[in-house]
């Protein structure tokens, strides 16, 4: 039990960890696109990269985010029957959800990423897109970690589930 | 297996999973990789990768968390209280006075947000002690809250706008514009009822006194120029830029962001400790829209590839009622999933479907697309699922009973109703402002 215990804490730390750096990417988004604005209608002189940059600061901030979303139990649930439930029913409801729908999907997914992310590196991958074309490896290695981190995350709150049913308490 | 059945199967399979309760992005995207590797084995998640990655590039979803940032610094710098002050100035003096500057500032709010939550919240917790205070109909101002924290998702910049466009292909700025009328008639509507409602019942909404509006003219001016003022330039900014094609939706969001971290900083209310609050609830909430989203497009990927597209179509287009019956059952269908659904469900589960229906049957894609979102404005206020009244109970007092709400959210509904007759009586009312600005 403290080795489950031990488990979730450190999943539940990596995944605030992270989430609690990737929030500032917002700021960051606003300031490199504001420079662009600028730079277009004060300076006349678009720059080449704001436009890869941005999309790219935005599905960082997003995918990476996702783990501590769902450590803070904030993606939308119908909860219209689900409140009515007991806590145990509630648990035994996840765990089943979580083995039909969440680790397969998630579990593949990754599975699945990481042949495509290493051919990108091997093809040294550049955007098609725009006028800079930038390298789209590293931008491609944000998939596979950002999914590998919700997966994780998805552990530890299929864990929390399976200690709820045994009879235990939450764990915080 | 034929279509029909496979595709009855995956909406029993995806409407079990979302009434246990399981979130709904990890079920829509469950129930893809279910039906997915059955129809077409492992090759399927190469496709999702494509979509996942089409979501991380998409460049006009950027404005989501941006349009978020701006919100939650207007929701900070203490804007609602000042606009309160002064609308409580301006419309005091007449019956139900503070029921209709209520929806007047959630009409500002929802220019200045684009969400509903956060800002029915803040104008919930300043109107609704005052007008119980000042003897209020209790279930008028509850309703009055309610529609009007709802305006919030309809009247640009909005989430909901931004997410529609990509999902119907339709121009993010074009949806802007043709929401705006229908927003503004909405909020006329309320306002109206309100209005007329204590004039023939003054015990609803007595006026405040004299004394509590004696103002100088000097003080108004200043009023003025503090409260009304800045904010009103940033919204008409960030929309102007819109429609007269300066800047496109992401950017306008990104000097949106920007002006409103200003605007808090120059009410005193910005600090580490709000911005850092403000990156947080943007990261949040875009990570669960976003999610949503993902599930969403990995379900319409296995969903059109095994032809549901095509069931769903004729389905509907052989129904034997003609072209304007079918727009009525398309509208009763929305009434009735939103009664259950989320609007996000509903915007990523059922448009997608609906957008070619009424193509086919030769609607307007932008006309279509902005009753569908008036729409939805009813999603937000009929129970069992409820999200307006949610917000709104969670922050009444104890007196205040569930069923005060639910009665006083009724009228405002029929008045959406009202609206969206309004709409296709007219289709004016939603395709002038587009086919005048932008080609």
């Amino acid at each position: 039990m403290n080795q489950i215990q031990t488990i979730i804490k450190f999943i539940d730390g990596l995944s605030e960890f992270t989430g609690k750096i990737m929030i500032w990417l917002v700021v960051v988004l606003t300031a490199v696109i504001g420079y662009e604005i600028f730079s277009r209608y004060v300076l006349n002189t678009p720059t080449k990269w704001a436009f890869d940059i941005s999309y790219m600061i935005g599905g960082t901030f997003f995918l990476m985010g996702e783990a501590w979303t769902l450590k803070k139990k904030q993606h939308v649930r119908i909860d219209i029957f689900y409140n009515q439930f007991s806590e145990r029913k509630r648990a035994f409801i996840d765990i089943f959800f979580y083995l039909l729908f969440f680790f397969p999907l998630w579990a593949g997914l990754l599975y699945a990423l990481i042949p495509y992310v290493q051919f990108s590196w091997e093809m040294g991958e550049r955007s098609m897109q725009g006028y800079w074309q930038p390298i789209l490896y590293p931008f491609k290695t944000i998939m596979p970690v950002g999914v590998f981190l919700l997966l994780l995350q998805g552990v530890a709150e299929f864990l929390k589930n399976v200690v709820i049913a045994c009879g235990g308490d939450e764990i915080q | 297996m034929s279509p029909e059945v496979t595709v009855l199967l995956m909406f029993i399979m995806l409407l079990t999973g979302i009434f246990m309760g399981f979130p709904t992005a990890f079920v829509l995207g469950g129930v893809s990789v279910v039906f997915g590797t059955i129809f077409m084995g492992g090759d399927i998640f190469g496709l999702f990768i494509a979509r996942l990655f089409g979501l991380m590039k998409n460049y006009t979803l950027l404005a989501v968390p941006l349009f978020l940032f701006m919100g939650v610094f207007m929701e900070k710098s203490g804007m609602a209280e000042r606009l309160f002050s002064a609308m409580h100035l301006l419309w005091g003096g007449m019956r139900g006075g503070l029921g209709i500057s209520t929806i007047a500032i959630s009409a500002i709010f929802a220019a200045a947000t684009g969400v509903v939550g956060a800002s029915e919240i803040t104008i919930g917790l300043m109107a609704l002690p005052i007008m119980l205070e000042k003897k209020y109909n209790t279930s008028m101002a509850c309703g009055a809250i309610c529609a009007g924290g709802t305006l919030g998702i309809l009247i640009p910049p909005s989430v909901m706008i931004i997410i529609y466009g990509p999902i119907a292909r339709i121009s993010v700025g074009k949806l802007f514009l043709g929401t705006l009328v229908p927003g503004l008639l909405l909020t006329f509507l309320y306002m109206l009822y309100i209005g007329i409602r204590c004039y023939l019942n003054p015990q609803d909404g007595p006026p405040m006194p004299r004394e509590e509006r004696q103002v100088s003219f000097k003080e108004k001016l200043r009023i003025l120029f503090t409260s009304v003022i800045p904010p009103a330039l940033i919204i008409f900014s960030v929309l102007g830029s819109i429609f007269f094609g300066i800047a496109a939706v992401t950017e306008a969001a990104a000097v949106g962001a920007a002006a409103s971290m200003i605007l808090a900083a120059g009410y005193g209310r910005l600090n580490m400790a709000v911005v850092r609050e403000a990156c947080q609830q943007t990261l949040t909430i875009t990570c669960m829209i976003m999610m949503i989203a993902i599930g969403a497009s990995f379900f319409s990927t296995v969903f059109v590839a095994i032809g549901g597209d095509e069931v769903i179509t004729n389905l509907f287009l052989n129904l034997p009622m003609g072209k304007w019956g079918i727009l009525m059952a398309i509208m009763l269908l929305l009434v009735l999933c939103g009664m259950f659904i989320d609007w996000m469900g509903i915007l990523f589960i059922i448009v997608p479907l609906i957008t070619p229906i009424a193509a086919k049957l030769g609607f307007d894609p932008v006309w279509f697309a902005v009753l569908v979102m008036v729409n939805l404005q009813i999603s937000f206020l009929t129970p069992p699922f409820a999200y307006s009244i949610f917000y709104l109970k969670g922050i009444t007092p104890p007196e205040v009973e569930t069923t005060d709400i639910y009665r006083g959210v009724m009228p405002f509904v029929g008045l959406q109703v009202v609206t969206i007759i309004l709409c296709i009586l007219i289709p004016g009312i939603i395709t002038w402002l587009p086919s005048h600005f932008i080609n």
